[in-house]
């Protein structure tokens, strides 16, 4: 895999893994995630939170994307372009790793 | 079964006793802790020995600093330094040294020759409090009461008064104590529950001389005093009880009026940076998190906000009142 950002189509075909460095918990109005490698915190508002959650759970983020358009009652592709922005942002900051990122 | 830990010595118990969770064996006497015969689980062992064994024993150079406090001339306090392999060797000026073992299954106790409340200050406040979070426990930078069958705790800065303000609650006998500084908690089955932490107390004397007779004698005897506080050994909760309840106090001139809102629970920082021990990493913060998003949704939290002309007197009379609602 080249520096360069992935692209949409990329992010959507491939699967989010949580590594084993990467703890969440669910609060009152927010979702807490724990980087055991920086030892810092990050808050994820209840949407964000629930996009881990269903991300987590799927095989890949177009799965999620279909799940999560169903249940916010949002057009798949205003979801997928949520999703891909926000799967660029847990990268960043090391909360997920994108598994067959860059496959065929 | 080989034991991993590279200092055991004779091991005459002289006391056995039940504080921050933990069954308590020493060689020698710790008061301020509830005496008891132990629940059948392993027990944290405490070996007195001379300083010059941890010494010779104790790898400095091999060690790193982790946690450290200095004075205003900043001369070094206290320092806790960790070893891989060894442990965790806290240091105290005028306090004692100790080593715990990375299981928090024994400590090496260096004891100094003071009176026995002062040495005992460190165990209670740092020793017992890390040995309980490296055996999976979670300790809370709080004081703590028991009301009605639940536990309450009080989290705030040092200084902001969490201790005045327990310190006032038990001596109106509105509430029994449970913990002063260090509030240790557990998650059993589904509920968190708070565990009686040592038998002392840290008070101001000058909160102490508002007190009638009849509430002082709550608080139990003095044992000692130093520059700031009068050390007082309040009879404590015997067992851990249902965490019912948490107030964040926070004080400010720009506060008005006394304000207590249940909204603590929307920010889960409030909960998280209430960790005691703030130098542990890995499978404790992620005991921490568990814990903290557990109490967030079992128990009731609240915002208190307390301005400079309500005194602690008053604030307890408030908290009281607001504790017997619930």
């Amino acid at each position: 895999m080249s520096g360069e950002q992935p692209t949409r189509e990329a992010i959507l075909k491939s699967g989010v893994k949580v590594p084993q460095h990467v703890v969440y918990r669910a609060f009152a109005n927010e979702m807490v995630v724990l980087n055991l490698l920086t030892g810092k915190y990050h808050g994820l508002n209840p949407t964000g939170g629930r996009m881990l959650e269903v991300l987590d759970a799927s095989a890949k983020v177009r799965d999620a994307g279909e799940i999560l358009a169903a249940e916010y009652d949002r057009p798949a592709g205003e979801i997928e372009g949520d999703l891909y922005d926000f799967c660029l942002e847990l990268m960043e900051y090391g909360l997920i790793e994108m598994n067959g990122l860059g496959e065929l | 079964m080989a034991s991993s830990n590279a200092f055991e010595l004779d091991r005459d118990t002289a006391f056995c006793g039940h504080a921050f969770g933990l069954d308590v064996e020493a060689d020698f006497e710790i008061a301020c802790i509830r005496q008891t015969e132990g629940d059948g689980s392993e027990p944290t062992r405490l070996t007195r020995v001379h300083s010059r064994v941890i010494d010779r024993t104790w790898p400095s150079r091999e060690a790193e600093l982790i946690f450290e406090r200095r004075l205003e001339d900043d001369q070094r306090f206290l320092t806790i330094d960790h070893h891989p392999e060894l442990g965790y060797c806290i240091w105290a000026r005028g306090f004692g040294r100790h080593v715990v073992a990375n299981d928090g299954l024994s400590v090496m106790s260096a004891i100094p020759s003071v009176a026995a409340w002062r040495w005992q200050r460190l165990v209670f406040a740092q020793v017992l409090p890390l040995a309980a979070a490296l055996r999976g426990l979670d300790p809370f930078h709080a004081s703590a009461v028991a009301s009605n069958g639940c536990a309450v705790g009080f989290v705030a800065s040092s200084g902001t008064g969490k201790t005045t303000l327990a310190a006032h609650l038990v001596a109106r006998g509105d509430a029994q104590f449970m913990a002063d500084d260090v509030m240790v908690l557990e998650q059993r089955n589904e509920q968190i529950v708070a565990h009686p932490g040592a038998m002392m107390m840290s008070v101001d004397p000058v909160e102490l001389r508002k007190l009638t007779p009849v509430a002082r004698r709550r608080l139990g005897r003095a044992i000692g005093r130093d520059e700031e506080n009068v050390h007082v050994t309040p009879e404590a909760v015997k067992e851990a009880l249902p965490l019912g309840a948490v107030y964040f106090l926070g004080r400010g001139p720009a506060v008005n009026r006394l304000e207590i809102r249940e909204d603590a629970a929307e920010d889960p920082r409030l909960l998280i940076s209430s960790s005691f021990i703030a130098y542990l990493r890995d499978h404790h913060l992620v005991t921490h998190l568990d814990t903290c998003a557990r109490v967030g949704t079992s128990a009731r939290l609240f915002n208190v906000l307390v301005p400079p002309t309500v005194d602690a007197t008053a604030l307890a009379a408030s908290i009281a009142a607001h504790i017997a609602g619930l």
